[in-house]
């Protein structure tokens, strides 16, 4: 059956609105060819009584109803498989990189931070938190939540949120998510000779290191530097603009660390 | 807990009601289910032996009964097939399924006694 072009062209454009919601191929090559058939027997009935080529067009096309509507069904019935379709890359996703992480590690920090012992005004802190670290190979993904506690909170202002049972005070939580590729690690210098005289002075945790692809060096890692910054910046308690200066540079107090820990190891 | 999360505790007990969004929600897939009852056919098939009957209930707006066919054919209740007609051209045709059958047998006893509609 030969249709008018404009009928066609009408006919085209209702299934096209009507199929928008579906995405399966074989399901819209079903469906297109079940509303041509459709029409093509209403159009057919039409003739039949008595109705000229043009009304019995108008009149089937008219009978098909709303476009729209029609598609609103059609989500409501084919739309969830898309989901679960998606549901499923993703896991295949999340499976795909679960085997990667060489190593989880959890650490909890319960030692004095700040690196020289001179903590602003007098006021030492505790850096206390919790931290889950994912080693892909050589990326890492960092997840921290931290908190400050000040040993002697009534010296600081404003006031930090007290712990009612032992009259202590929390500041600069934070919670810090960092994903960090090899690329954007510091070059610092020589590797260290010995891992265990490090983690021994206590300096930077073993973790922020790693080391050059070619073995000989070690990098300070891009997460520890950001913490540093964010716990330096973000501190209130901060006052003195030498300190801040200080630690807001995050590759100079490793140098400086780090020639503290050379001085170290020349004294013993 | 809405009332289609509620397990059903044994077989005697009605059906559940389908989602709220769900185009199976009200009496249009009952009715192309009895409408299959009498015999398989196409979608314009299904709609000429309604208005036979003298039930507008696709008027206006046939195409909707696609869609309707089209969940009762993913939820089993019916299957599709082409079939040749006497004019030589071929028309997927619908019929019912056993399970469309006890599906269908079930929502008849359950209205039949007073239930809700399913």
């Amino acid at each position: 059956m030969k249709l008018h072009y404009a009928t066609n062209l009408r006919l085209r454009a209702w299934i096209r609105v009507a199929l928008r919601p579906i995405r399966l191929p074989l399901t819209r090559m079903t469906l297109r060819r079940e509303f041509s058939d459709h029409f093509e027997d209403c159009r057919d009935a039409m003739l039949d009584k008595g109705l000229s080529e043009r009304e019995a067009d108008e009149e089937a096309l008219e009978l098909l109803g709303s476009a729209r509507e029609v598609g609103k069904l059609l989500k409501l019935v084919y739309r969830p498989k898309i989901y679960l379709i998606r549901a499923a890359i993703l896991l295949l996703a999340l499976l795909y990189l679960l085997p990667w992480p060489t190593r989880i590690n959890r650490q909890f920090y319960g030692q004095i931070y700040w690196m020289d012992g001179t903590p602003p005004e007098s006021v030492s802190f505790t850096l206390q938190g919790w931290k889950l670290d994912y080693l892909f190979k050589r990326d890492r993904l960092n997840l921290e939540l931290i908190w400050d506690r000040p040993e002697d909170g009534e010296k600081l202002f404003p006031p930090p949120l007290m712990d009612p049972q032992e009259m202590m005070g929390y500041e600069s939580s934070g919670l810090i998510f960092t994903y960090e590729p090899l690329f954007w690690g510091t070059y610092v210098g020589p590797a260290y000779p010995s891992e265990e005289l490090f983690e021994s002075t206590y300096m930077i945790p073993k973790s922020y290191l790693r080391l050059s692809p070619d073995g000989t060096s070690c990098m300070l890692s891009e997460s520890f530097a950001h913490n540093w910054y964010i716990l330096a910046s973000n501190n209130p308690n901060t006052k003195d603009d030498a300190l801040r200066t200080q630690y807001a540079d995050p590759l100079q107090s490793f140098i400086n660390a780090r020639e503290a820990w050379i001085n170290h190891l020349n004294d013993n | 807990m809405k009332a289609n999360d509620t397990p059903r505790k044994s077989r005697n007990d009605p059906p559940r009601l389908p989602r709220r969004n769900s185009p199976l929600r009200g009496g249009a897939p009952r009715l192309v289910l009895k409408l299959l009852r009498g015999g398989e056919g196409s979608g314009f098939a299904l709609i000429s032996r309604l208005e036979q009957r003298g039930c507008g209930f696709f008027r206006r707006q046939e195409a909707a009964i696609y869609p309707i066919l089209h969940y009762l054919e993913r939820k089993g209740l019916v299957r599709a097939c082409r079939r040749e007609g006497e004019d030589g051209r071929s028309r997927r045709c619908y019929r019912l399924t056993a399970k469309g059958k006890v599906r269908l047998e079930k929502s008849r006893d359950f209205t039949a006694s007073g239930g809700i509609e399913t």
